[in-house]
């Protein structure tokens, strides 16, 4: 018996074609006007397979606040270009070194909203769409244990920081030196109990005869609709134009 | 001075919490005084973890207020809080930092710049409170479950916290373990600090509570003070 997937569903093969796509682009192209082409096209994508991205701003506030200071810190790092600021001859920021920041942002935005449209999959539809794709089970299967393991990981590492502070620990007001060695003994815990949870996990599998018969089966069939094939079109065509507008 | 709210130590208003679109608290009321031994029972996912949560400010509710000691939860922070309340989480394994049980005893105090001498004096103390002299230098990742739980009651009685919240503490100890766990919780409640521990142990329950709470679907069913 099979299972195929509701019509209204999309196919996961074409999100993986999508996202392949989109991050390509990101890296091939140097250009702030292009790489902005880029992002809209992802976002329209995202919001399209409607992944809700207020949530995902509030959740990743932190992550785009690193974001920030790491383009700061490439900016200032960077004496290629015109002078833009400086302060007594030392030059804090150039031209070039600004638009390398701007791409590097405009590039991590993409990569992380394109990366939003496989979360829209369950991990069981995303794995048949990888093994569709002629990736070894083995393979395919540790990349979707390991995008499981994203969450458990982070609400590790939000358990532990609370863990931390109800013991009475106020880590806003630490010395920066304090802050990174508080950092470096809490991280062991949340390694060790990840590595302890992946290998229960391991035993588990195997417990249940994975890798028993060398041809898998599984309960979801994959059918490409006329949906799917409307997107694999659109996005080959938005592909194909911007990289010929961009290399010819 | 004149308390502003009321004499319970710690004071839940008109609460109203959700996980998503669930509804778990609404309009939800409840106090817990000082120097006595409050139980929480009830089925799982009727908010007993959450309701503990929340008053210790690791979750904020949507709506309405928690007050500790006549002190707003949400204009503290969580360091602020944990230095009133202990909190003993269900795996201890995820408050233990240190590498051996005497790292563990000094870590929180080491950050908070606390002299070593004092720090020393204090550590010593504890190990011999919680019969913990024979473990102090084994590594913590090693310690069973029972010993783990003890250290981490141990660190949280450093800070000589005025109320101690136990998220089911009896998960996974043995009978023998029990016992010893009854013992501690019965001196701790004789030297005069107020305690609300989650259990479904009702056997454990019914030994040291002064009152018992039963929730259901984030509702009180039943509030008794035992004889």
């Amino acid at each position: 018996m099979s299972i195929v997937l509701k019509k209204e569903n999309i196919d996961p093969r074409v999100k993986i074609f999508i996202v392949m796509c989109i991050s390509t682009l990101a890296i091939l192209i140097n250009d702030i006007k292009y790489l902005s082409y880029v992002l809209s096209i992802s976002i329209i994508f995202t919001v399209g397979f409607k992944v809700n991205l207020y949530i995902v701003i509030k959740k990743f506030k932190r992550l785009f606040q690193m974001i920030f200071i790491i383009v700061i810190i490439q900016s200032i790092f960077n004496s290629e270009g015109a002078i833009l600021i400086s302060v007594f001859k030392i030059t804090l920021l150039t031209d070039i070194g600004l638009i390398k920041g701007i791409e590097y942002i405009l590039r991590m935005l993409i990569i992380i909203s394109s990366a939003l449209i496989l979360s829209t999959s369950s991990s069981v539809v995303l794995l048949q769409g990888l093994i569709k794709c002629k990736i070894p089970y083995e393979l395919a299967f540790m990349v979707c244990i390991g995008l499981r393991f994203i969450p458990i990981l982070s609400e590790e590492i939000k358990d532990t920081f609370i863990a931390i502070q109800i013991r009475g620990i106020d880590i806003k007001k630490l010395k920066l030196k304090k802050k990174l060695e508080l950092v470096s003994i809490t991280l062991m815990p949340v390694v060790i109990s990840t590595i302890d949870k992946s290998k229960k996990l391991s035993a588990s599998i195997e417990s249940r005869g994975f890798r028993k018969y060398l041809t898998r089966t599984s309960i979801y069939e994959l059918k490409f609709s006329l949906k799917d094939f409307i997107l694999i079109f659109s996005i080959i065509a938005l592909s194909s134009l911007i990289v010929f507008s961009y290399f010819i | 001075m004149k308390k502003l709210i009321n004499e319970k130590f710690i004071n839940i208003s008109n609460l109203t919490f959700s996980y998503k679109k669930n509804n778990l608290f609404n309009d939800f009321n409840l106090s817990f005084d000082n120097n006595i031994f409050t139980s929480i029972i009830g089925e799982n996912g009727s908010g007993k973890t959450t309701i503990t949560k929340l008053i210790c400010g690791m979750i904020t509710p949507k709506n309405g207020r928690v007050f500790i000691d006549n002190r707003d939860v949400s204009k503290m922070s969580l360091s602020e809080v944990g230095n009133i309340i202990g909190y003993l989480f269900q795996n201890p394994e995820k408050q233990i930092f240190g590498e051996s049980v005497i790292d563990e005893l000094s870590f929180a105090m080491k950050f908070n710049g606390i002299s070593i001498d004092i720090i020393n004096g204090k550590v010593e103390h504890i190990l011999k409170k919680f019969d913990l002299e024979e473990i102090k230098d084994q590594k913590c990742h090693l310690l069973s479950h029972g010993e783990k739980q003890r250290v981490a009651l141990s660190t949280i009685f450093l800070k000589n916290p005025k109320y101690l919240i136990l998220d089911e503490p009896t998960t996974g100890l043995d009978v023998v373990r029990k016992e010893i766990l009854l013992e501690l919780l019965n001196s701790i409640k004789n030297d005069g600090v107020g305690i609300l521990m989650i259990s479904h142990d009702l056997e454990f329950v019914d030994k040291l509570s002064d009152r018992i709470i039963m929730l259901e679907n984030g509702k009180v069913i039943k509030d008794e003070y035992c004889s």
